[in-house]
Formats: C-alpha cells, structure tokens, sequence
C-alpha cells in the first residue's frame, strides 16, 4: 500500500494527529484520540510505522563533527576586525552580492519581455500555419488511429512506420503523455511467431535465484495498560510477546522521570538491577525536575520472558492507579505501543551503546559468569574494582552494618534518548556490555521509550 | 539560561572576546552537524557556523536571556543556512552530489558486520540524505531540527520565527513529502 493511498484512506486530522505522535508533541487529548485512532484504523497503523521508521532513518544519519576547534580563529577574527557586541551584523551574503539592486531588477524585466516577444511571434506563426499542423510544429509525436477492432500488433507496426498520410484520422499524442500508448520493448518476441526452439530449450536464466528480498512487515500493537488486568487481554499479549526475539516499545507518558520512576520499582522487584547513563543521570537529577528539563529515555534489558514483561506492564499500571489515587491526573502510562524491532532499530540500539560499525548487537559471548573471554583479565578486574567502589553497575553496595545482598543477575541499562544522547566514552554503558550474559531460551530482548508528551 | 552561559555571556559583554571562544568550543558541533545538513557542503557549512558566531558576538547586546543561549544561536545560524542554501539551490541542482562525505562512506570493517551490509547502510543513507535535499528548506529544516536535533515545537518555533501551528503543519507537510520521495525511490 502506498503513502498516496493511505492518505486518501485518512482524513487530514488524523494525519495530522499521527504526525504529532511521531513528533512525540501531543497533548494528554490529543494522545487519547490517537491511540483511539491506531486500536481502529490498520491503515493509521502503517502510516505510523512508515512515519517512524523515516524518523528513525533520519535519527541514524551520522552526525558531522567539525575536525577543527572553531574558538581560537574566531576569537582571532573578532580581534583583527574589531568586533564589538552592538555594531551591525556583518553577512557573508551580502558581501558575496556585489551587484545593485536595479541591475537585477532590469535583467529580470528585459527576460519577461523577450518571453512574451517570443511566445506572441510563436503562436501567430502557429495560427496562420493552421491547427492541423500544430501538432508537428510542436514537436509531438503523431500517431495514426488504430481501428477499434484491429489486432494489436497493428499499432505497433503503424507506430514504428513513418505515417503516410498524417491528415487521416491522426491524433496528438505528447512523448510523455502517461496515457498515450506504450511503445513496446525493441526485444518483445511477436506475439504470432512461434518462439525459437533454442530459446524454449535454454535453462530459465534466473531460475533458483532470490529475485526479492521479502521485507519482515509487522504491524504495531497497542496495548492499553488498563486492559491487562483482563486475562484474555493478558494471555493475548503473552502470545504476541513469543513471537519474536525483541521488541521496540513506545510509551507516551506525561512524565518520564516520573514513568521511569515507577518502572524502576517494577524492575528492581523483579531483580532486575539498572544501569544508568551519566547523561541520562543529570537528566534525572533534583535541578532537572526543578527546571522541568524534559527528556526522552530509553531502557534496553535482554533475557527478559514475556511474563516478566507483562507483569512489569500490570505493575506499572497498579503504580500509576494508586499515584492517580492521591493526585489527579498523576497517572503515567496509558498505553505502550509495541513493533518487533526492525533492522534499524537494531542499528539504533548500536548507536546509542557507541558500538562503532556494528549494525546489530552481538549476542554475549557463552564464557563462565558472562565474562568477556576477548577482555583480558586485568580490564575486567579493574572493572569490577570500580563497580564495587562506585555501588553501581546493579550491584548496590551494602549499607552499614548489613549484609550484602544478592546482586542482580541482569541488567537494564537507561540512557536518555532527546534531546541529548550519551556521552560515546560512557561507561555505565560498557559497564552493561561487560556484564552482558547469555540469553536463556524463550526470553526477548525490549528497547522502550518513554516519551515525553505535552508540546 | 545555563549560569555557565550567562556567566560567559557577561564576560563577553565585558570585552572578554576569549570568553566568547570557550561559547564557540561548547556549541559549535551540534551547531555545524545542524547547518551541515541544511546545506549539504562541508565548506559552506563552515563558513556558516563561523558567521553565525560572528553575528551572535555582534548580536550578543541584544540577546535578553529569555530563552536558552543555544536556541538563540541556532535561530542565527539556522535562518543564514536557510538564506544561503535558497540561494545556492540552482546551483547544486546543476551541480549535482558535490557532498563527497554524504556519499558512499568507508566500508564497515567490523568483525560482526556481514558483507555488504555496510555498502546498504551508505546507500540507506545515501537515499535519506537525496530525499532531504530535495525537499525545500523550510521542510528540512523542520525535519532535521525535529528529528536530528529532538527540538520540541516551542523551541523550533523561536529558531525559525514563525507560531508553533506553522511548526506543525510544515512538519506535517515536509513528513508526507519525504515519504513520498522516499517510496517513489523505492520504487
């Protein structure tokens, strides 16, 4: 289905509403209407994974950075030509127009003058010559009737011959007129001949070759968080959670410190330990709530199950009952959008971990404990000596006086999405990678984005 | 405002050029990255980001502090890439692809890429940067400050000049215009 078809299917408002949620810009009524809008319409569904997979595209372009530093010559110039903040603004533009304006103004009117000259010599040539011969004079190419009942070999016979008597019966037909009628490839075999044995006997050129790359084409799920406390809901969701081995996930939320808050405690009671970003940290930070500094996130874990997802869901929504229950409107979650993840997200996934040249994260390798065998040894213990001094890296270090607890067995790692992204050098990100460990069977790899809304 | 920008902003308004130069070093990536884009040639990206530096030093008695430093310095730069890429797009139509570095990149050499995949990744590439450059610079601009940069409306509203409701429909419009491109190339 194309892009102009699905338009027509929609009405402008719903695209539009659709481009706002790509756009992650939508007001908590708007937000409402489109997920509305994508439970009904599988064509508002495909517009979207199309929208999203170009801004997708577009996020992935690599960024271009400048190999110099800018300051010292610009500072140099500041001095030379004596700037001072005040004085008027100086345009490369300008400079580069060394012409008055009149003499633009005059070519410009001297054109328009011998266009119409022209065309008025034109069609008055055209005119005495008759409308037969309009045609010819301008250029088109003339094609001879072809009867209503003739075979059709005729017209290209009729076509590839020079017309003997082009007053009979001739009509106009543009070069590039769509509608007109194609000229047959140079090589068509006739369609009355009988096929050359030799070629009837030669093997089939491209037989058992893959002619088309068929491209996986899924339709995103949206699930409304409300709707799990229902088992069909539920066991629905189970079922297409087991279908593939990673998902991409959106949420749109109101808040998405205040989401990732109440997903961090649905993790970390199911032991899931977090590793967070330096970025994503100061994002997060006391003065970032304070100054109402909005920040996507995003949250990769492996080796999750899907049962484990859906009570992550089911637990965020409790959280978000009972915020709503002490403040109106507190709620967060409303629905998550979920797409197995495509071959772009795979790459993005690599470019937000800074992996450089990869297009799709390596499984973790199957060494003893989830160590790194290519690592050398001193690498991963001075890693670990770090983590153990820091108290990250997802084993919290033991208060005072108690014991230490079990450290968690897997990791998820948050990182901010927009405006900023992290640091390529961050190490809570290699921290993650070290402590990656094999999958076990039956559980899907989930990147989820919580989506600040209210543009 | 940032206090560290604010701080160096008075300096500036002191006489402190060099102040100004540690302004350049924090921004002038993201900033080159943005105009990079909108102008698709490496050296007039440059001399945008510089002019646009030198305009804001000039400009910087007049900047109120209302809004964040960058944002500023964006609208400066973005509406001269903007003016310069109108004027240079009979140019490059004639031109062709004079970008080199939006063309086919260096072949992946990663241990874990199969063969061919990052001569796909240029092309992929290749065809998002064509369907960009195609589109008018009003529509880029909105794209790239959207989808490059993570602006939000309000803040893509103050760097072009125009209300959030012209964000939003040029968004809209420049969207259905890529996909456009982009199928018909496809295609």
């Amino acid at each position: 289905m194309g892009a102009e078809s699905l338009d027509t299917m929609l009405t402008d408002r719903c695209r539009r509403l659709l481009t706002a949620y790509v756009d992650g810009e939508l007001t908590a009524r708007q937000q409402e209407a489109a997920l509305r809008l994508l439970h009904t319409s599988p064509e508002a569904r495909e517009l979207l994974r199309r929208m999203q997979q170009d801004a997708a595209a577009l996020r992935l372009l690599p960024r271009q950075r400048l190999d110099r530093d800018l300051s010292a010559p610009i500072v140099q110039l500041i001095a030379e030509r004596r700037l001072q903040p005040g004085w008027p603004r100086l345009s490369r533009v300008d400079r580069r127009t060394n012409f008055p304006a009149w003499a633009g103004l005059s070519a410009a009117a001297a054109a328009l003058l011998l266009v119409a000259l022209g065309s008025y010599l034109y069609f008055s040539a055209a005119m005495e010559e008759g409308p037969e011969n309009t045609a010819v004079a301008k250029g088109e190419t003339v094609l001879p009737v072809r009867p209503a009942n003739g075979p059709k070999n005729d017209v290209r016979r009729e076509q590839s011959a020079p017309p003997k008597n082009e007053r009979d019966g001739a009509v106009a037909v543009k070069p590039s007129d769509p509608e007109s009628v194609p000229a047959p490839a140079p090589n068509e075999p006739d369609p009355g001949k009988a096929p050359d044995a030799a070629i009837v006997a030669a093997p089939d050129p491209v037989a058992g070759m893959e002619m088309f790359r068929v491209a996986p084409v899924t339709q995103p799920q949206i699930l409304k968080l409300a709707d799990l406390e229902q088992a069909p809901r539920q066991q629905q969701l189970l079922k297409e959670l087991r279908k593939q081995p990673a998902y991409r996930m959106e949420s749109p939320v109101k808040d998405s410190i205040k989401a990732f808050d109440r997903l961090k405690a649905a993790l970390t009671a199911r032991g899931i330990g977090l590793v967070i970003d330096q970025t994503a940290q100061v994002r997060m930070s006391a003065a970032a709530r304070q100054a109402r500094i909005k920040t996507n996130f995003v949250l990769y874990v492996e080796d999750v199950t899907p049962e484990e997802l859906v009570q992550l869901f089911q637990s965020a929504a409790a959280e978000d009952r009972k915020a709503e229950k002490t403040k109106k409107d507190d709620g967060q979650f409303e629905a998550v959008v979920i797409n197995a993840m495509t071959d772009a997200d795979h790459v993005e996934l690599c470019k937000l971990l800074g992996l450089k040249g990869v297009r799709k994260l390596p499984d973790p390798p199957s060494g003893p404990l989830g160590s790194d065998v290519r690592k050398p040894l001193a690498d991963k213990t001075a890693d670990d000596i770090a983590k153990s001094l820091a108290g990250q890296g997802g084993v919290p270090r033991p208060e005072a006086g108690k014991p230490a607890g079990k450290a968690p067995e897997r990791l998820a790692l948050v990182m901010p999405y927009n405006p900023v992204r992290p640091r390529p050098d961050s190490p809570e990100i290699k921290r993650f990678l070290a402590g990656r460990k094999p999958f076990k069977p039956g559980t899907v790899h989930v990147l989820l984005v919580l989506r600040e809304m209210g543009g | 405002m940032n206090a560290d920008d604010q701080r160096l902003i008075a300096r500036c308004l002191d006489g402190d050029s060099a102040a100004f130069g540690e302004l350049v070093r924090r921004y002038q990536d993201r900033l080159y990255n943005t105009v990079y884009r909108l102008v698709e040639n490496p050296d007039d990206a440059l001399d945008v980001v510089q002019d646009a530096f030198l305009n804001a030093y000039q400009s910087l008695d007049g900047f109120k502090g209302d809004s964040l430093f960058f944002t500023w310095l964006y609208r400066i730069a973005v509406n001269t890439a903007i003016s310069h890429r109108r004027k240079q797009r009979v140019l490059l139509s004639i031109d062709g692809d004079r970008n080199g570095a939006s063309s086919l990149q260096p072949l992946d050499d990663s241990a874990f890429s199969r063969p061919g995949e990052a001569l796909e990744r240029a092309e992929q590439e290749q065809r998002i940067q064509h369907a960009l450059s195609r589109l008018s610079p009003e529509h880029r601009a909105v794209l790239i400050l959207k989808d490059m940069e993570g602006q939000k409306y309000e803040a893509m509203a103050e760097i072009l000049g125009v209300p959030v409701g012209t964000i939003r429909s040029r968004l809209h419009r420049a969207r259905a215009e890529l996909r456009e491109l982009l199928e018909k190339e496809e295609a």
